[in-house]
């Protein structure tokens, strides 16, 4: 701790040069990786921390990322002990119970050292391996321990001042597929960690220790105070929420969620205590991937534009029993992590939404929605695939409807793939790329649409896997809102041999088989019959939502050849669905 | 004499630039006038008559144009209907499914500018190799028409799946629609942009359609009043790649220009800087909302077909500009907890800075600049413009200093301290993201607040030199001036895994040629005056990314093949910092930039002084305030306009010009080319 006062102006200098490093990591990552999942899915996160391990600055592809890097290095602080690093060291982690996700987001621990010596900062870069040495390529979404999901390394020492260990190196070598990209991304992720490095010594060079550290408590601070401001804002209270996932990929299941935040002066909490416990199946993760989710869900409702410090979440507490799929330990797997942690977050905002009636928005789709084809390519006799997740419809809320089509919570940049993309590189034809009708929870505001994307496989078989979630439970409404529709995939629907898949793995299908992929929507906002009728007239105008549901749904009655409202039939209907209802 | 003057025009928010090339005296003119947002020709009339030229006596006159930016940013576009295939309406709408702000629950994609209701469907299907997989069904055309017309909307756009690799649907669309409706517009995907990625092209072939009526009556209305006045040219247009086409087919591309005005500063850098022999450029323009830098390799600005404007993607060749919110008019503020934030919310020109005394109250960057006596004395001023420094002050005072307990000087070179990190860090983004570092090249300074701050932010980043070329407030106007006329051609090629093969590249060529040396004879370009650059998008197989290498116009041999492949490894290694020789690499488009040169402008020359400035050019001396510790100190202040090449003036100083404000801190030295451009170098500490 430092005593020295900060002038607001180097705060402000100091503050902008941090999040220069930690941009300048990023864009240094994400320009030398070598594997598509880094430069293109952004699944990576990189940032710059004081000698304690708390968050400086942070730049992340993934939002989900956010302030999880901070117990990596602290766990490597622990395991080695501050005063055994030196200059040039740096380590590797991916220990999911300690630092969170999954074996594949392996991350670097890099001790600064100013000019005396003196250790005065941490730079970390965490990416997704395409590849970590799991039983399958990639990784297994059926692994039922930690050791068939690949190399698990904690607080691992790769280099001893500036010197390479090469026995370590030899040992992730020989135990991943893919090696040389591997080993690429490997040397991306270190000479991100380097460039942070140059940069953070710069700024303590510039404007002394003191100085520095005095405004990284400053900005430390300052956070704090913002976000015990805007918990303040907020009325005390238990306030409750809970939901369920179907299963945890090996059909055992359903799963609940279950979330109280209690909001108590300037601290909230959020207890997990009644969610469901740790699973056989990789529908787990350690408790730093869990607080990630919170802090996701608390920074949207409170600061969702701004930079973050460690301080914007020191009044943020999290409590969640152990063995519990929010807190596994070994030798829980943990590979599917993502669809259990996007449910958190949207509860946690749930619950909140009594504390904060302006802020939050029904349930979006929420849900990792991967769909994948694996198959020969029968031009090339080569072995292809096409995999992405899809984008669905988001909640409605106070101010507005919901906005369809946009990918789920934890990612936040990923772009879906072009049809003209696809059709070039595999031998598959995209027939329809859609908004989904009815798929939107009704609302006085309507959610969202989630879409039709249909795929026909063209001379050839092939597997199919799809892994959608939240049948059981789909997003919901808020406010008198109704749910949405789930997302499915559809195999020939509408057909005799029509089949509906929530989870698939490895299903063959052929080039007679129309492949329908339908994302869900968000849920509504405010009681659907209190949706202006006009409002619902354009609906059907547009084709967002059908004929039938305007009446069903909304209560609104139109002409059916010209779709002119017919606001008799229509304030006579109103009262009486509301009696169904 | 006739035709004596060569004229580019800038028409920017709140000022028209004009500059005039006298081809006989060799001498340039700079004209600014106010900008008639009811009426944009009156401007540049206005502009022209105070210049006292003829219209009779202008050899030729280029446009920079912000009618098309304008009208999208303000959505005052013409209602538009898009016809495209059947099971796709919606790829407009969907787009990429991308939340750019990943925490703001409310995020919006950007909305279509055509309803779902106006995106008609049609039976027809192109296979990704470019054969016909469904016929298209003409009757469902010719429905879609009549239901645009009946429902009076004027402008259609075309796109199809697939249609980058086989045009005949959209072609064929094309006709049908006016054989049934005349009087409408249309816009095809594959005339704009004929590369995959049916969102983006789609985007980029309603945008099109979208401003093009109001575009069009413009450049036909400004054609008129020009040839009314005796000009008997072609209007000349730029377009956001830096080259200029004539009116007649910017008309039907005006997608092409909505990057017209800040593309000529760009332009304008590579080229000023190439006389003085620099050819590693950052071009740095600041202005009253934003500033506006981009890359210059070896003389050549970065180019890219893969932008966005106000969210909508644009799959048009761009100068690759990189935009922040901070700018003369950026207002500075302190938030709940006591953070002192500067830009991106600024003043804009109504109400401005708080000293212009047209109402503004809260303190912006300019405001700062007024208060520590970086300004030049008011003869510099434009018209009618007076200064008011106590009302920065107050404002300052009140709403900075006080709240942070700081004295006035701190407050206000703490707001300069912050707004120049934060271009710093645009140009580090803009070198870092391509492997390279800001310390190698120029930084070249202009727009009205530019040469105020590039000292400091060149400091910022270890640049050693900072250039503040001549004509530093009409600059984007002197670079439309000596644009060469160009058209870029795009062709993705329908081609898989590693198709690099000489028949096919030059059989794809001939068609992509000979298509632009028909348009560049169309504008009247002389044989010996084209200039046809090729160049091909390469990238390893299962990448997004691709990177752009030229190829040799000569006929395409084996060893053409073989320096393309080793050239991409080379590139990739040096933006990427990793190449993999061995691996299969792809084709994805081949580019043809079809140049037709336009005499170069020469640049007058400064008459050679000595060392020491004439004393004609001495201004005075002004107290400026640089570091708020040690207070003011005396600078110099000279006229720009009376300096001699070779002469030197060591900072502090003010370099006074009518368009804009040049500071020299302590430890920097101005020296004046032989071009007239103001080379700043720091020394000592």
């Amino acid at each position: 701790m430092s005593n020295k006062r900060i002038d607001p102006i180097t705060l402000e200098v100091i503050r902008h040069a941090s999040i220069a490093a930690a941009e300048e990591m990023k864009t240094n990552l994400m320009r030398t990786a070598h594997n598509p999942i880094i430069y293109e899915v952004l699944d990576f996160s990189c940032g710059v921390f004081d000698h304690r391990g708390n968050m400086i600055a942070q730049a992340d592809g993934l939002p989900i990322f956010l302030g999880n890097l901070s117990a990596a290095i602290r766990v490597v602080i622990d395991d080695i002990g501050l005063e055994n690093f030196r200059p040039g060291d740096l380590y590797l982690i991916n220990d999911p119970y300690a630092t969170g996700t999954h074996v594949n987001d392996l991350t670097t621990v890099n001790p600064v050292f100013d000019d005396d010596g003196e250790i005065i900062a941490f730079t970390s870069a965490r990416a997704h391996w395409l590849d970590i040495g799991a039983k399958d390529p990639g990784g297994s979404i059926d692994s039922t321990d930690i050791v068939q999901e690949g190399l698990w390394l904690r607080s691992v020492q790769l280099y001893d001042e500036g010197e390479l260990n090469e026995s370590m190196w030899r040992v992730i070598q020989y135990n991943v597929r893919y090696t040389r990209s591997m080993l690429g991304d490997l040397q991306a992720q270190v000479a991100a960690s380097r460039t942070g490095e140059k940069r953070i010594r710069e700024i303590f060079r510039r404007h002394g220790r003191a100085t520095v550290r005095a405004a990284i408590d400053e900005l430390f601070k300052q956070g704090e105070q913002r976000a015990r401001a805007s918990i303040t804002a907020m009325k005390d209270g238990v306030y409750e929420a809970e939901s369920r996932l179907d299963d945890d990929c090996l059909g055992n299941g359903p799963l609940p969620v279950k979330v109280r935040v209690i909001v108590h002066g300037d601290t909230l909490t959020v207890d997990l205590t009644g969610s469901h416990s740790q699973n056989v199946g990789p529908v787990n993760c350690g408790l730093p991937a869990t607080l990630s989710a919170c802090r996701m869900a608390f920074k949207s409702l409170t600061a969702p534009d701004a930079p973050v410090t460690e301080g914007d979440f020191v009044p943020l507490e999290l409590e969640v029993p152990e063995n519990n799929m929010f807190h596994a330990s070994y030798p829980a797997p943990t590979f599917m992590y993502g669809t259990h942690l996007i449910l958190l977050s949207d509860l946690v905002m749930k619950a909140l939404s009594k504390a904060l009636p302006d802020k939050v928005i029904a349930g979006h789709y929420g849900n990792l929605c991967g769909f994948m084809v694996v198959g020969i390519d029968p031009r090339t006799k080569q072995m292809y695939i096409h995999q992405e997740p899809e984008n669905g419809g988001w909640g409605a809320g106070p101010h507005g409807d919901g906005e369809s089509a946009l990918i789920f919570s934890l990612d936040g940049d990923t772009r879906n793939i072009p049809a003209e993309v696809i059709e070039n590189r595999f031998p598959i034809r995209m027939e329809r790329h859609e908004l989904r009708q009815d798929s939107g929870g009704p609302g006085k505001n309507r959610g969202g649409l989630g879409i039709f994307r249909e795929y026909r496989l063209l001379g050839h078989q092939a597997h199919m896997t799809c892994i959608m979630d939240r049948k059981l439970a789909p997003p919901w409404g808020l406010r008198g809102g109704k749910a949405a529709a789930n997302c499915r995939t559809v195999v020939n629907p509408g057909t005799g041999n029509e089949v509906i898949h929530q989870k698939a793995m490895r299903q063959r299908v052929g080039d007679s088989d129309l492949l329908s992929v339908q994302t869900g929507g968000g849920g509504g906002w405010g009681d659907p019959l209190e949706r202006d009728p006009e409002k619902v007239q354009y609906d059907v105008r547009a084709g967002y939502i059908s004929f039938a549901a305007a009446k069903k749904e909304y209560g609104v009655v139109l002409e059916p050849e010209t779709l002119e409202l017919d606001r008799a039939a229509t304030e006579k209907l109103r009262p009486l669905r509301q009696t169904v209802t | 004499m006739s035709e004596r003057y060569r004229v580019g025009v800038d028409i920017g928010g709140t000022f028209t630039d004009v500059v005039l090339f006298d081809k006989t005296e060799g001498s340039l003119k700079l004209e600014k006038t106010y900008t008639t947002p009811q009426d944009l020709r009156q401007g540049v009339e206005s502009g022209l008559r105070n210049a006292g030229v003829p219209f009779s006596d202008i050899a030729d006159l280029a446009h920079g144009t912000t009618v098309g930016l304008n009208t999208l940013i303000e959505r005052k576009g013409t209602e538009t209907g898009l016809i495209t295939t059947s099971g796709f309406r919606d790829v407009y709408e969907i787009g990429r499914g991308a939340r750019a702000k990943p925490y703001n629950l409310f995020f919006r994609k950007p909305a279509p500018l055509v309803p779902r209701e106006h995106r008609l469907e049609v039976k027809e299907r192109m296979g990704a190799d470019g054969k016909v997989v469904a016929a298209l069904a003409e009757d469902d055309v010719r429905r879609a028409a009549e239901t645009f017309r009946r429902a009076r909307i004027t402008s259609i756009a075309i796109c199809f799946v697939n249609s980058y690799a086989n045009s005949i649907h959209e072609e064929r669309s094309a006709e049908i629609v006016a054989e049934v409706y005349p009087e409408a517009r249309v816009s095809t995907s594959h005339s704009l942009a004929r590369e995959w990625r049916e969102y983006e092209r789609t985007s980029t072939t309603c945008i099109n359609a979208y401003i093009m009526p109001r575009t069009a009556r413009y450049m036909e209305s400004l054609s008129k009043t020009l040839a009314a006045g005796g000009y008997r040219r072609p209007l000349f247009i730029n377009q956001s790649s830096g080259g200029v086409v004539s009116a007649d087919s910017a008309v039907a591309k005006p997608v092409m220009t909505l990057m017209s005005g800040p593309a000529g500063g760009v332009t304008a850098s590579a080229y000023v800087g190439g006389l003085d022999g620099f050819n590693d450029i950052i071009s740095f323009d600041m202005g009253g909302t934003s500033n506006d830098v981009c890359l210059i390799k070896d003389g050549r600005p970065r180019v890219t077909a893969d932008s966005k404007i106000e969210s909508h993607p644009v799959m048009v060749p761009m100068v690759a500009i990189h935009s922040i919110g901070a700018g003369g008019g950026s207002l500075a503020s302190i938030d709940s907890v006591g953070a002192l934030n500067v830009g991106p919310e600024s003043a804009g020109a109504e109400p401005g800075p708080v000293c212009y005394g047209r109402g503004g109250t809260n303190p912006t960057v300019t405001d700062a600049n007024v208060v520590l006596g970086r300004v030049a004395p008011a003869e510099f001023l434009p018209e009618n413009m007076k200064l008011d420094v106590d009302a920065a002050r107050f404002a300052i005072r009140e709403k900075v200093a006080e709240p942070l307990s700081l004295d006035l000087w701190h407050a206000a070179t703490g707001i300069l301290d912050i707004v120049n990190v934060k271009m710093a860090m645009a140009v580090r983004a803009v070198t870092v993201q391509r492997g390279l570092d800001p310390k190698d090249f120029v930084l070249f300074a202009f727009g009205g607040a530019g040469p105020m701050h590039a000292c400091f932010v060149a400091r910022e980043l270890g640049i050693g030199k900072v250039v503040v070329p001549i004509a530093p407030g009409q600059f984007s106007a002197l670079g439309i001036l000596g644009s060469d006329i160009r058209h870029d051609l795009v062709r993705t090629a329908p081609a898989g895994t590693d198709a690099l093969q000489r028949a096919f590249i030059e059989e794809q060529f001939d068609v992509l040629e000979s298509d632009a040396r028909a348009v560049l004879a169309t504008e009247g370009v002389a044989e010996t005056d084209f200039m046809i650059l090729r160049s091909v998008d390469i990238r390893y197989v299962g990448q997004e990314y691709t990177v752009n290498v030229p190829i040799p116009e000569e006929p395409i041999d084996d060893e053409a093949v073989l320096r393309a492949r080793s050239d991409f490894h080379k590139f990739h290694e040096q933006t990427y910092s990793h190449s993999k020789p061995d691996d299969a690499i792809e084709l994805v488009n081949l580019r043809v930039a079809a140049i037709g040169r336009r005499p170069k402008i020469e640049l007058p020359k400064v008459a050679a002084g000595k060392k020491d400035p004439p004393p004609s050019a001495r201004v005075g001396s002004t107290e400026i305030c640089f570091d708020a510790a040690q207070g003011f100190t005396e600078a110099t202040v000279w006229d720009r306009r009376e300096l001699l090449a070779k002469n030197q003036i060591d900072g502090p100083a003010i370099v006074a010009d009518p368009g804009a404000t040049t500071v020299v801190p302590p430890s920097f030295r101005c020296t004046v080319s032989y071009h007239g451009n103001l080379v700043i170098e720091g020394y000592g500490a």
